[in-house]
Order: structure tokens, then sequence, then C-alpha cells
């Protein structure tokens, strides 16, 4: 069933050979989830979560730069080990609406479903990722979902491989 | 660059027949029935998704009445590039110290395991 928003897009596939409960538990278990969760270099000085339907998930990255960006969030749906799905929005120290420093771009206040599947695997656990856009005004906002659509097969590739060529033929174009 | 102009090429991108178009036009400059051959579509339809390509300055149209020649813009094409690479290598940063992480706690466990069951003996 796809609720209202944009449809949904694979953010990841792959498999990891661990047991599938232990990769529940390294998106349920904030100790964990710290581990690994998040860009480069951040800190993390809070991180809590609360993996059951309607409870909650917050975490501040704090960056080398200083500033502080949350992940907020509410459990939709927790099935252990099989399945979760979250939502969640940026947010600053103040609690309002930000963009994370290193997407400036990023239509502040949109929230993102978050779908996580664990099938067990002969040799350990297949993980996929998706992700759609709650806001159903927002669905039309393509940066925050289209991009994997571009950033996907082939797309991609031919994106790069366009930008590349761009690169080199740009400065022989005529004004 | 403005969300909104983010937005606007990416609206523009989401169409297959426009990607193809752009695709063709990296190939070099060309009119709108060049353009039109490989789609088996009628001109005015061309124009249609030049017209949506042009207002998000992915291509830039020649002045000449009769040919009016098509050549792309790059400049809106890698924003978008550099835009999903950035976000893309977020998630995929997060996943592979996952699973990195993943295996370090397997072998912990497993280790953990064995020890009890020494001590059991």
């Amino acid at each position: 069933m796809r609720a209202a928003g944009s449809a949904s897009d694979l953010l990841d596939d792959r498999e990891f050979a661990v047991p599938r409960e232990l990769v529940f538990e390294a998106w349920t278990v904030p100790e964990h989830f710290a581990r690994w969760f998040g860009p480069d270099g951040v800190e993390v000085p809070v991180c809590e979560i609360d993996a059951r339907p309607g409870g909650e998930i917050r975490f501040h990255h704090r960056f080398p730069t200083g500033e502080l960006v949350s992940i907020k969030g509410v459990f939709d749906e927790v099935v252990a080990p099989a399945r979760l799905r979250f939502t969640f929005t940026f947010v600053d120290a103040e609690d309002q609406p930000t963009a994370p420093p290193q997407l400036p771009d990023w239509p502040v206040g949109v929230h993102i479903v978050l779908t996580v599947e664990l099938h067990p695997t002969r040799r350990g656990t297949r993980m996929t990722v998706h992700q759609r856009v709650a806001e159903p005004e927002a669905a039309g906002v393509p940066p925050v979902v289209r991009h994997r659509e571009l950033a996907g097969e082939g797309w991609r590739q031919s994106a790069e491989r366009l930008a590349e060529y761009l690169e080199h033929r740009s400065t022989s174009w005529p004004g | 660059m403005q969300a909104d102009t983010l937005s606007l090429t990416f609206a523009a991108l989401a169409d297959p027949t426009r990607r193809a178009i752009l695709k063709r036009l990296a190939e070099g400059p060309t009119n709108v029935k060049e353009l039109s051959r490989p789609f088996d579509m009628s001109g005015p339809a061309v124009c249609k998704h030049l017209r949506v390509l042009e207002r998000a300055g992915l291509i830039r149209r020649g002045r000449d009445a009769q040919s009016r020649p098509c050549q792309l813009e790059p400049a809106p094409i890698k924003q978008v590039v550099a835009w999903a690479e950035a976000y893309r290598a977020l998630w995929d940063a997060s996943f592979d110290r996952l699973d990195a992480y993943l295996q370090q706690l397997h072998v912990q466990r497993r280790k953990e395991v064995r020890d009890a069951r020494r001590r059991k003996r």
C-alpha cells in the first residue's frame, strides 16, 4: 500500500554476512546506530531510539564546524527482525526545521519516510532501504526523491558522462 | 543555486524523452528536425519538450528563425549531478560503515558465546 506523498525510491540493496537479528539491532539500539549512521566526522552527543510503533528517534550530529543538526522522527512500524519504518526530518538546536550542512539545497521541513526490510539469505541478510517524501505537496519537490531516480542505474552514469563531457566541451562552445 | 531552480532542473530531467534529447545533444548541437527523427514524434511535440528544457536552463536555442539549433547548457546538469552525488555519498558512507560494524559485532558476539560455553565446561 502506498500512502500519500511521493513514490518510493530504492536507496540501498545489499547483503551482509551476519544474521538478520544483528542487522535489526544495529538499526534499533542507539549505541549501535550511532556507530554507523551519519556523515563522516560527526560527533553524536545525543542518541535516543524507542523502537516501537509511535516511539521516537532522536539524534544530534555535531559537525567539526560546531554546527548541530538533529534527526528527529517517529517509528511507524516495527516488526523485529524483519521490517521497520520511520519518518524523520532535520531540525536545529532550537528544534526548528533546517537543512543538513552537506546538503544546502535540501527542502527544509520535508519529512522522509524510510523503510528498512531485512530478508534472511543463505549468506546472512539482505537489506533493502526505501525512502519517500511524506508531504503530498512536497512530492513534487524533486531534490528529495528524483535525485535518486537520476542517480539510479544508467542515468547516473549517463549524467556523469554527460557532466564529464560538458566539462571538456563547455570551454569550446560558442558564446 | 536556488532550490526552485534545482526543482525546475529535476522536473525537466524526470522525463525519459527529455533525457534522451539531452543525450543526443551531448553529441553536439542540432536542430528540431534532427532531434525528432529518433523519437517518432512530431515537431511540435519535440518543441514542447525543448521549451521545458529551455525554461530549466538545460539547453540554449539559436536565434536563427529557420533552424533554431539547440545546444546543451552545462551548468544545471553539473549541479544536479553534484547534488545527487552528495546525497548518495552520505548514505553510501553510512551503509559501508554499517557493513564493517556488523562484521565486527558478529565476530565479537561469536567470541562471547564461545567463551560462555568454555566457562560452563
